[in-house]
């Protein structure tokens, strides 16, 4: 036993951060970290301290209490640092709560911090840990770097290296290796893997890992029954309620996943993803006052938070226009406007804007808007969202603005031609408006022109002529910008090109920009996890 | 308002009141530690049981959750020397105060799937209960066996009375409130034991006398 015991001296010339509201708890907590042997300690109390701290010192061990009273929580804290860069993959973050919650266990990896320590702590427990965590950041510092440098394939690599040599199986290690095979596109060896867990252990990592994997594929009903089964035997794993959140809604149960989400959310309410899905859920449900409830969350969670998205902002407008409280719905979009930032955001909230005057029946100010709103989105180049913007589609029909609305439907069309919700959600519009004979044939006719700009450079592909191709392909792209099927096509010429002709800078950066605007329609494509191997391989 | 809301927000009110109280009572004990003091006697007996309690309240909010569907159950591996460690340095401090020897036996590289939190509850609370019973050593074992991991946690006391050994598994019957057990320890303990499942199998408590110091000794298995 003796031998395992950690040397004082290591944390001797480490720098330490301690952040906790309660003032007695900070020197509780400098107490216990001289007795294990560190020297350098600072202490703050406040999240906005933590920050500022943070940027003037570099720090390798935090310790911060994740009640922080009002202002920022602790994980507000640690994704507020790293989203700015102010600690790196070396520091330790270790929070510190008084109680066990959902929360812990199994969140997003990337939002983890290093380590949870419960109340009470003690020498004994905080000397081990922190031993043990800076003997892993040493051991997984090569696997984080090539994560952060987007090389999936070395950190793989990496992974297999160190399972390999390791004495105890480490859990998070395989379950690592497992996230990046799914980003690398490589499903087969990740669901082996899962199932090579499961054959021992009936862990709920993998079994949500293979769900995740068959929704992947759009085998929603198999998903379905594995996540039911995880949360059965885990009834606070909050990532299969999630995921099972998920698929219902991908097969159209909305009512399921709103009562889903009402158990999630009563576990831990502290999600503003989660939150934004409830209200989603609850708006579709015509649940009003539960989907207030659940976008006000959102936004207040978000307040303290610098990633803050514009989707709170415009289901709380549309909850209230479906109340027919339109102060409230416009008071809702100017706060969108002043805080979030993105270059569409100002669009968005004057496109829902139409819509709140439209269905509140203030015709005449929606026109006036929508007026307003028409030149600058009839290019194409607006960056609104699918859906966004389908929705601004349908309040111009309805208004009158045919020519505007039609071309919009269109737009989106060409960029997602093989969208089947997108798609019969355009042919529903139209044929609210009575244009559904001629809808249908817009549609079609959209979307054989996608088809017909890909199919065009598939073939010059095809006979090799990989320069028109590319040429080919990156004249589609303007008329489609968002389209990911073009994306992909492009991206595998420029590889291709490159697997031929050798390594190109330029040509790398404009294919994995185009993998990336793909991933970020069709997060669960394969396709763009295979081709950013691909890449990675050049 | 239900009752049981504010019984749950209370005990957790007290329990963290309590965690101040046992930091404050320890440096104390440790500040006269170097000279003979009066009040040494009583503060080590205050620290016992102000341990005790934070001990009963913790499991009250565990069973209370569990009960609820409230507990965030999660089985990950641990080390098994790690874990031995930070089990008896939670005791440290009382062991010392009643003159207690604590060792431990474990193979200094084995890992085993449980919920750290739950089992170290469980653990502590075996050998608190060691240290209140025996003459002047306790010892805890981990060791795995037939693919099942034995926690053990023998003392040199006098052992079990026969009361408890025959009524063990409904640990609810062990409560004689003139010798100060509520049954609580034990029926925590069995919960816990029972959610930690693999492959059909599911974790196990029992009470034995005897074992390598010849005293009472708790058991606990885990799949």
């Amino acid at each position: 036993m003796q031998a395992d015991q950690p040397s004082k001296a290591d944390l001797a010339n480490k720098r330490f951060l301690v952040v906790d509201d309660f003032e007695g708890m900070c020197h509780i907590l400098r107490d216990l970290l001289r007795k294990c042997g560190a020297r350098q300690i600072d202490a703050v109390t406040k999240g906005r301290e933590a920050i500022t701290a943070l940027s003037r010192n570099s720090y390798d061990v935090v310790l911060c209490d994740y009640h922080l009273g009002s202002g920022k929580n602790g994980q507000q804290v640690l994704e507020e640092a790293r989203h700015q860069k102010l600690i790196g993959p070396s520091t330790i973050w270790i929070m510190i709560t008084a109680e066990k919650t959902s929360d812990m266990v199994m969140g997003a990896i990337e939002h983890q911090p290093d380590d949870y320590l419960i109340k009470p702590l003690t020498e004994a427990m905080l000397q081990t840990r922190l031993t043990k965590l800076a003997q892993k950041k040493t051991q997984l510092s090569a696997i984080e770097a090539a994560v952060r440098a987007k090389e999936y394939l070395k950190a793989i690599a990496l992974c297999d290296q160190r399972l390999a040599s390791e004495k105890g199986s480490d859990p998070h290690l395989a379950r690592l290796r497992c996230d990046l095979l799914v980003l690398t596109g490589n499903f087969e060896e990740a669901r082996a893997s899962y199932n090579r867990q499961l054959a021992v252990r009936d862990a709920p990592w993998a079994m949500v890992g293979l769900a995740k994997l068959y929704f992947q594929e759009a085998r929603y009903q198999k998903a379905r029954e594995l996540l039911e089964q995880a949360i059965e035997t885990n009834r606070t794993l909050l990532e299969a309620y999630d995921w099972l959140s998920r698929t219902l809604v991908c097969l159209g149960e909305w009512k399921p996943a709103e009562e889903l989400l009402q158990r999630a959310a009563a576990l831990s309410p502290n999600s503003v993803i989660r939150q934004q899905s409830l209200g989603e859920a609850a708006l579709h449900c015509n649940d009003l006052d539960l989907a207030e409830q659940a976008y006000s969350k959102a936004l207040s969670l978000g307040t303290n938070s610098n990633l803050k998205a514009a989707e709170p902002y415009l289901g709380l407008a549309k909850v209230y226009t479906e109340k027919g409280c339109q102060k409230e719905a416009l008071a809702v979009l100017g706060r969108l406007i002043h805080e979030v930032e993105g270059h569409s955001t100002k669009l968005q909230a004057k496109a829902a804007e139409v819509r709140v005057f439209h269905k509140t029946g203030d015709t005449e100010q929606a026109k006036l808007c929508a007026d307003a709103l028409s030149a600058q989105i009839q290019n194409g180049t607006h960056g609104m969202p699918p859906s966004v913007t389908l929705e601004l589609a349908e309040s111009l029909m309805e208004i009158g603005n045919k020519e505007v609305g039609s071309q919009l439907i269109q737009y989106v069309v060409r960029n997602h031609h093989e969208d089947e919700r997108l798609l019969s959600r355009a042919q529903d519009i139209y044929a609210k408006a009575d244009m559904g004979t001629e809808g249908a044939e817009l549609v079609e006719s959209a979307r054989h022109v996608a088809v017909e700009a890909m199919n065009h450079g598939v073939r010059l592909g095809a006979q090799g002529r990989l320069d028109e191709a590319i040429d080919a392909m990156r004249e589609a792209h303007t008329l489609m910008p968002n389209n990911p099927r073009l994306l992909l096509n492009l991206a595998y010429m420029l590889i291709q090109y490159q697997e031929k002709n050798g390594w190109h800078h330029g040509m790398s950066s404009e294919a994995r920009k185009a993998i990336e605007t793909a991933r970020r329609y069709t997060p669960d494509n394969q396709r763009c996890g295979e081709l950013l191997a691909k890449l990675e391989k050049l | 308002m239900d009752i049981s809301t504010f019984l749950v927000t209370s005990i957790h009110d007290m329990k963290n009141s309590l965690s101040v109280v046992n930091a404050m009572l320890e440096d104390a004990i440790n500040q006269t530690s170097d000279h003979p003091c009066p009040a040494r006697k009583p503060l080590d007996q205050v620290f016992y049981e102000s341990q005790r309690i934070t001990d009963n309240l913790l499991q009250l909010l565990v069973i209370y959750k569990l009960g609820k569907g409230l507990y965030p159950f999660d089985a990950q591996e641990h080390h098994l020397a790690d874990f031995t460690l930070e089990a008896t340095a939670r005791v440290a401090q009382l062991a010392r105060c009643r003159g207690v020897n604590i060792s431990v036996v474990c193979a200094p590289d084995n890992y085993w799937y449980f919920d750290r939190e739950l089992v170290l509850g469980a653990i502590v609370h075996a050998l608190n209960n060691g240290i209140r019973y025996t003459r002047s050593k306790v010892c805890l074992w981990a060791v795995v066996k037939d693919g099942m991991l034995e926690f053990r946690v023998e003392d040199n006391g006098p052992g079990y009375p026969a009361r408890m050994l025959e009524n063990q598994l409904c640990s609810t019957t062990g409560i004689n409130f003139a010798e100060g057990s509520t049954g609580l320890g034990l029926y925590f303990s069995l919960r816990v034991a029972e959610l930690h499942q693999n492959l059909g199998r599911h974790g196990t408590t029992r009470l034995e006398n005897g074992g390598a110091l010849g005293g009472g000794a708790f058991v606990m298995t885990l799949p």
